[in-house]
């Protein structure tokens, strides 16, 4: 029941009819509390306090809080098994990409189109059972987790403590190093895989070994025939299939993943994750120096633009765009880099005049965002008391594809214009 | 007093577990909880979602409910902070979204989830735009008060602030969601007073 007291003055028939739209437009419907209410079915609480109960042992005060949110990520759920101390499965979709910390010391992205369990066990064992996938791992042992292994399929990556990715599509696995090492187990051998390097199971369940550089002795099953190791060792085969009579020379070997393609992976998995832009400039940097001659130097550089944006550098940005622009006068990310630069001048600087020439260039081209760029055209132009480019730029605009928002805002400008 | 030996039970039910202190739970407050996030969610994030993870925070943290407020506020606390977490990750989507061409440069994470495009129709991203014109304190109060119908009393309870505090806000949230509701042209533009300069205007998109 409303009290009356509230309301100060009786609301004007607009703001009632206003009020009235937005509860209508807002209200919930039963069908939706429903639909909630049937997901929560699914919910173990006992399970959920459990984690939590845990999740407070294990961490300390601040990681924790941290740790809560990220396993309340959409798409994560926990639950509880017999000897699992802490257990997570979650599934990312197509544009989705997770990260969850089960424990201290333990991160796990999840990449896109993914299927992962996260289980932590009372033996202070971190297991990520990858079913389809990808997911990049940074380990560092702890007193709460002394140990992690990536189980996927058949293969098992056991951690010493290191950053890894592991990528399995059906019955291939791809296993690249980035620091540490990690041991490789599959039904046919073992091996320790170390920095650096990279290791792949082939689409025909052929072990294909590249450049592996092993920090960690081979396997006792390699000593037993050390001609045959490391390489006799990674090409032995699963029980059904034919041990290739030249191991050497193995053929149709599957993708193998290079250094600078896990960085690269990384550096788009840290961004679609929402990892802070400093951190992300640390890897763009990188990357920058490793590989300068890469042809994935433009795609980096036009991400630094965009990570220095966003962490509000807007000088360093706009600097980082220009450079961009000399190297790249003809990029295909030319127009990207442009419309960060415009939006840095006018949102983090309010400096439209330095806006205004990236917005002419951009909203004279034919492509996607020219509407947009007409309009913010014609907004800072409208503020620099160009009148008639800004009623040009604006009644362009309107032409296009705006947002509800700016083709009011359009209109209401160029009706001021029109008035003065 | 009955009431408060009620909810006493109630939450050490919750905190062993209790199936029918759970399903109670969620009966109770499935509603707000659902609404609450849709009506304060901006439209930026999907409010299934975050009502799901409100229930997860709440049954994690029923340990910490000390009986010092109501149930129904310990709950509007727990939303508050997990609609928080939601609205700050869509924002930074949303920023970088609109620093790459709305995410379509990479390529993979950007798009609005199939949630937020179904309730994409144009009368209720209006009333969002026009929310979200309004402070965090002054929508809130608006949507507690004006949109549910909830006496000061209540809201002010719900918020752990003064009556008055609730009375002050109304009294900007209202005179805010008029101005806002004639600019993005939720109802004709009769309120319309302000005199800032094109630019100025153009920054709000």
């Amino acid at each position: 029941m409303r009290d009356d007291r509230i309301i100060h003055l009786p609301p004007s028939p607009e703001e009632q009819r206003a009020l009235d739209l937005a509860r209508e437009a807002l209200q919930v419907d039963d069908e939706e509390v429903r639909g909630v209410r049937e997901r929560l079915e699914r919910l173990d609480p006992v399970a959920v306090q459990r984690a939590a109960r845990t999740r407070r042992r294990m961490v300390q005060a601040v990681a924790a809080a941290a740790a809560v949110v990220a396993a309340l990520v959409v798409g994560t759920q926990m639950t509880g098994g017999d000897d699992a101390l802490v257990q997570m499965v979650v599934e990312t979709g197509p544009a989705q990409v997770q990260t969850v910390s089960p424990a201290a010391g333990v991160d796990v992205a999840v990449s896109s189109d993914s299927r992962v369990a996260v289980v932590v066990d009372r033996q202070h064992e971190a297991v990520v059972e990858l079913r389809q996938g990808e997911v990049v791992v940074d380990f560092e042992p702890s007193a709460d987790v002394s140990a992690m292994r990536v189980d996927a399929g058949e293969v098992s990556v056991h951690v010493v403590g290191t950053r890894f990715v592991v990528n399995r599509q059906g019955d291939r696995v791809s296993v690249a190093v980035e620091e540490g090492t990690v041991e490789v187990r599959w039904p046919g051998g073992v091996l320790a895989v170390a920095q650096g390097s990279s290791w792949t199971t082939g689409a025909e369940e052929r072990v294909v070994l590249a450049e592996v550089q092993p920090a960690q002795p081979p396997s006792a099953t390699a000593e037993d025939d050390p001609a045959e190791a490391p390489v006799a060792e990674v090409t032995a085969p699963v029980a059904e299939v034919e041990t290739p009579a030249e191991p050497a020379e193995p053929a149709e070997p599957g993708p193998q993943i290079s250094d600078e393609a896990v960085l690269l992976a990384r550096i788009g998995i840290n961004r679609a994750a929402g990892v802070p832009a400093a951190d992300r400039l640390l890897d763009l940097d990188r990357f920058l120096t490793a590989y300068p001659d890469s042809a994935h130097v433009e795609e980096v550089l036009a991400l630094r633009v965009e990570a220095l944006a966003e962490q509000g550098s807007s000088e360093q940005a706009l600097d980082a765009a220009g450079r961009f622009a000399e190297r790249f006068p003809d990029g295909t990310r030319r127009r990207e880099v442009r419309w960060i630069e415009a939006t840095v001048a006018r949102d983090q600087l309010h400096d439209c005049s330095r806006a205004l020439p990236a917005y002419r260039e951009l909203a004279a081209e034919p492509w996607g965002l020219w509407a947009e760029a007409a309009y913010f055209r014609g907004i800072c132009a409208a503020e620099q008391g160009l009148d008639g480019e800004a009623r040009e730029a604006l009644e362009s605009a309107l032409g296009g594809n705006l947002t509800d928002a700016q083709t009011a805002e359009a209109r209401r400008v160029l009706g001021q214009l029109k008035g003065s | 007093m009955a009431v408060e030996q009620d909810e006493s039970a109630w939450v050490k039910a919750l905190v062993r577990g209790d199936a029918a202190a759970t399903a109670r739970l969620y009966d109770t407050f499935v509603g707000d909880v659902l609404g609450w996030c849709r009506r304060l969610g901006a439209g930026l994030i999907d409010p299934e979602d975050a009502a799901h993870d409100v229930f997860v925070v709440a049954l994690a943290r029923i340990g910490s409910f000390k009986g010092q407020s109501s149930m129904r506020t310990w709950m509007y606390g727990v939303t508050r902070r997990v609609l928080a977490n939601h609205r700050r990750r869509a924002r930074t989507r949303l920023l970088r979204e609109r620093l790459t061409r709305r995410g379509s440069v990479w390529g993979k994470d950007g798009g609005p989830s199939p949630a937020q495009a179904a309730s994409s129709s144009e009368q209720r991203k209006l009333v969002h735009e026009c929310l979200e014109a309004l402070s965090s304190k002054h929508r809130e109060v608006l949507v507690l008060c004006s949109l549910e119908g909830r006496t000061g009393r209540e809201v002010a309870e719900l918020l752990g602030v003064p009556e008055a505090t609730v009375y002050s806000r109304l009294h900007y949230a209202r005179a805010a969601f008029r101005e806002a509701a004639g600019r993005f042209g939720l109802v004709p533009d009769d309120h319309r007073t302000g005199n800032r300069s094109p630019g100025r205007r153009g920054e709000r998109r």
